[in-house]
């Protein structure tokens, strides 16, 4: 198969699974968050998510999604998707973040503080811990007060005193703590630990950043889209 | 009578030379301050002097990725007189776009493309500042670190300094584009590593 075209091509269901996760290694991350397990030999996507009980368009979706900076999908392709589906995949990234990519993060900050002097590791990591603590209550809000409503909306039953714009543009105070920790890092942190120490750790947190960006795209280019349809029925 | 401007596009791809072409006879709509018109195209910088002289161009439209590396740096200076905008394609550096009147991209609506030409048509080839400035914070930058890392809001630290609200805030926005750091907390932690506040001065 020709890589290199691939590059240019969108990822669709009838490729092979292998071929999603060799063309594009990010795709690692996103697997888990469908239950998807490695080893799935010569099968296409569709028989993998078939197996599985996914929707292999919504799968296809949310990949083409971490894949490519500027794949966004159509009106038509947001509306064959099941919601349930979609909260379900936004709920395991939660935890995928809370478990795997803060947890990561944190581990390097404690190796930082193995060589920082004592006074600068606590002002780091008072910043950082008042960023996971913001977070965390981000993704909690979400779990617990908008995807409810949202599934409430789509059942019918939904109180009408709560609209999904109040929950738009939520994101950006915590993107700007997150920046704000890798400029600390980078420039005023006094260099008294090894560069892999400092290395590892802003590596995590560019991986995070990362993935958070994709998680606000599918949040406000096809969460949101959705909700708004389905609120304008509501009506 | 509007001044006519004659556009010479050197570009190798002639999907993008016919692209161009069109947005230039489409401007002689518009109602620019100049008209434009398209005198021809050349594929490569080879024999570019005597490409020069059979167009005259007023002002080239070049890729500066048809230049090799050694030559990239300045590519300007082979239209002599002409106004030159650079048709970026790919990943260029700074150094090499700051010779060029004005950039246009892929993306440009015509719009945007023929304001680049009106640029770089009246420009005086001024030397971007950004980045040569000065990027450590000044004084009363300091000051305003130190005032947000305590907690005070912009209507405070103006009545403080005595200085207006606008005033306070393109303060932050500079200090902001200086450090990268734009949180509140994120000023805590930058005026306590600089020294700038004791632990105990905050509450």
């Amino acid at each position: 198969m020709a890589s290199n075209q691939n590059k240019t091509t969108l990822l669709n269901s009838s490729m092979k699974m292998a071929d999603f996760v060799l063309e594009n290694y990010e795709l690692l991350t996103v697997l888990p968050r469908f239950g998807v397990q490695l080893g799935f030999g010569e099968k296409s996507v569709k028989e993998v998510c078939a197996a599985k009980g996914i929707d292999s368009e919504f799968f296809t979706m949310i990949c083409n999604i971490h894949a490519f900076e500027e794949y966004l999908p159509t009106d038509v392709d947001i509306q064959s998707i099941a919601i349930d589906d979609l909260i379900s995949y936004l709920s395991n990234s939660h935890n995928y973040y809370i478990n795997k990519r803060i947890l990561a993060i944190e581990q390097r900050m404690e190796q930082l503080g193995e060589c920082c002097s004592e006074n600068h590791y606590s002002i780091v990591r008072r910043f950082f811990n008042d960023y996971k603590t913001e977070v965390l209550n981000h993704f909690e809000y979400e779990d617990s007060v908008v995807f409810p409503y949202i599934k409430a909306v789509e059942a019918g039953v939904a109180k009408s005193d709560y609209h999904i714009e109040q929950y738009e543009h939520n994101h950006s105070n915590i993107d700007d703590k997150l920046s704000d920790l890798k400029n600390i890092i980078i420039k005023y942190l006094p260099a008294t630990c090894s560069n892999d120490t400092q290395n590892e750790l802003l590596r995590e947190i560019f991986v995070f950043e990362h993935e958070l960006m994709h998680h606000t795209c599918i949040e406000n280019k096809v969460l949101i889209p959705i909700v708004q349809l389905l609120e304008s029925r509501a009506l | 009578m509007r001044e006519i401007i004659r556009v010479l596009v050197v570009e190798s791809s002639s999907l993008l030379v016919e692209g161009l072409r069109s947005v230039i006879d489409k401007s002689a709509e518009s109602e620019c301050e100049f008209s434009l018109e398209f005198v021809g195209s050349i594929h490569s910088l080879e024999r570019i002097d005597e490409q020069l002289a059979l167009y005259r161009p007023t002002l080239v439209v070049v890729n500066p990725s048809l230049a090799d590396y050694s030559r990239r740096m300045s590519i300007k200076s082979l239209f002599g007189d002409a106004r030159v905008v650079a048709l970026v394609s790919s990943y260029l550096s700074s150094e090499v776009l700051a010779q060029f009147d004005a950039t246009i991209g892929l993306n440009d609506e015509p719009q945007r493309i023929t304001a680049a030409f009106s640029s770089a048509l009246s420009s005086q080839s001024e030397v971007q500042s950004e980045g040569s400035e000065g990027s450590e914070l000044s004084e009363r930058e300091k000051e305003i670190v130190v005032a947000v890392a305590r907690g005070l809001m912009n209507k405070e630290i103006a009545s403080l300094h005595n200085i207006s609200i606008h005033t306070v805030i393109s303060h932050r926005k500079n200090i902001s584009r200086k450090t990268g750091i734009r949180s509140a907390s994120g000023f805590v932690v930058y005026a306590l590593l600089n020294g700038l506040v004791d632990e105990k001065d905050l509450t």
